[in-house]
Parts: structure tokens; sequence; C-alpha cells
């Protein structure tokens, strides 16, 4: 703990910039509804694939609840399986 | 308690083979009536702006009679109901739902109970 504190900032985190924050939490959303694709949206890859945790910043409570409701918003062809700009 | 009711959202996907303007009110009242013969009410119906005819994110392929090979579909009309159901009936709902010829694809979620305080709510309603 104290070793932890005497660390200057930057050693503390090696790679990267400033820890995201849950943009979910910050926008005080209890579950991720499915038909927010806005929303949903910049939570997938250009290639459809969900984002992992580390390159959003979202929780972990959030971010069970994201995939769940991007998985959703496919299955009703609202959002792609495979990326948004596969096709033409 | 048995037959609680609680608030669900069905969304609905009217096929695309059958969705001119009539089949697609038909289908409309077949589910509405579908909902109050379990049991439960409707609270709403949305069929504009972002649902309504919508392209899909990618291309279905649907049974169409007579022929061989499955037709290929690109859009579909789109239809949200909310709806308070009892909990029990929810399987039934959706063993119709699939049953159905008119409807390519539904999802039926519970709604996001707001974050209100249980105890502010209950004692008014009982």
């Amino acid at each position: 703990m104290s070793d932890e504190t005497r660390k200057a900032p930057s050693q503390r985190r090696k790679f990267g910039g400033r820890r995201k924050v849950c943009i979910f939490c910050t926008d005080k959303i209890d579950t991720v509804d499915y038909k927010d694709l806005k929303r949903l949206q910049r939570f997938v890859s250009e290639r459809g694939k969900i984002l992992p945790r580390r390159r959003t910043g979202t929780c972990a409570k959030h971010q069970r609840s994201l995939t769940v409701a991007i998985k959703r918003a496919r299955h009703m062809a609202l959002m792609s399986f495979v990326g948004a700009t596969a096709r033409n | 308690m048995r037959d609680r009711k609680r608030d669900y959202e069905l969304l609905f996907i009217v096929s695309p083979l059958r969705s001119s303007d009539d089949e697609v009110n038909a289908t409309i009242e077949k589910v509405t009536q579908m909902i109050e013969t379990i049991g439960g009410n409707v609270n709403g119906i949305h069929q504009t702006s972002p649902w309504g005819r919508r392209k899909f994110a990618y291309p279905m392929r649907e049974y169409a009679e007579g022929e061989s090979s499955r037709r290929i579909v690109t859009e579909g009309y789109y239809v949200l109901v909310d709806c308070a159901l009892p909990t029990t009936q929810i399987s039934e709902l959706e063993r119709v739902l699939k049953l159905s010829g008119m409807i390519l694809r539904y999802m039926v979620t519970l709604k996001a109970t707001q974050s209100v305080p249980v105890a502010a709510v209950e004692p008014a309603a009982e």
C-alpha cells in the first residue's frame, strides 16, 4: 500500500494515459438498452466485435450488461455480426 | 403472487414477405389480442421513427411458400410494444410468436425498472 503511493503516477500506469471511467456509470445508466444503437456502436470494433474493457474503460458490471445488449441488438438485426462497413 | 405482472417490451419484425399495410395492422392486432388473452395489457405501440420499416444490419433468409430456396430479405417492419404481462405467461406468448408465420423475429425483454425506491411505490398500490 505504502509502496504504491510512493510511486510516481507515471510509474503506476506503465502504458497509456489516464485511467478511463465507465461511461455508463457517469451517465447513471443501470442496465444497457439494446435499442440504444448510437451508444452501443461505440463499443464494437469496425469488424463488429465487442471491444474489451481495457479499450473502452467500462466497469465489469456494465460490460456484462453491454455484451447482452449488443447480442440482443444483433439478433434483431439492429447491429451487424460482422462489421458495419463489410458490405455495401 | 402467482400471476404477478411486470413490465415488458416486445420488439418484433413483421415478415417482409407479408408487410403490406393491411397485413402489418392485422399482425399488430393479433399480437395485442394475444397479449390480452393471456391477461396482460398493452401500454403503447411504437412504429414510428426508429421503428417501422427499417433496413436490417445483415440480410436474412426467409421461407417463402412455393420456393425451393429461401428468399433473401434485407428489410422488415419493426414494431415495439410496451406491455405488462403476467410473469407466468411469457413462455406461452413466446410460443405463439414463434409459431406465427407473420413474425420474422421477436424479442421479449424486461423493462429496466428505474431505480425507484420500492417502498415509495408499493403502499399506494396495495
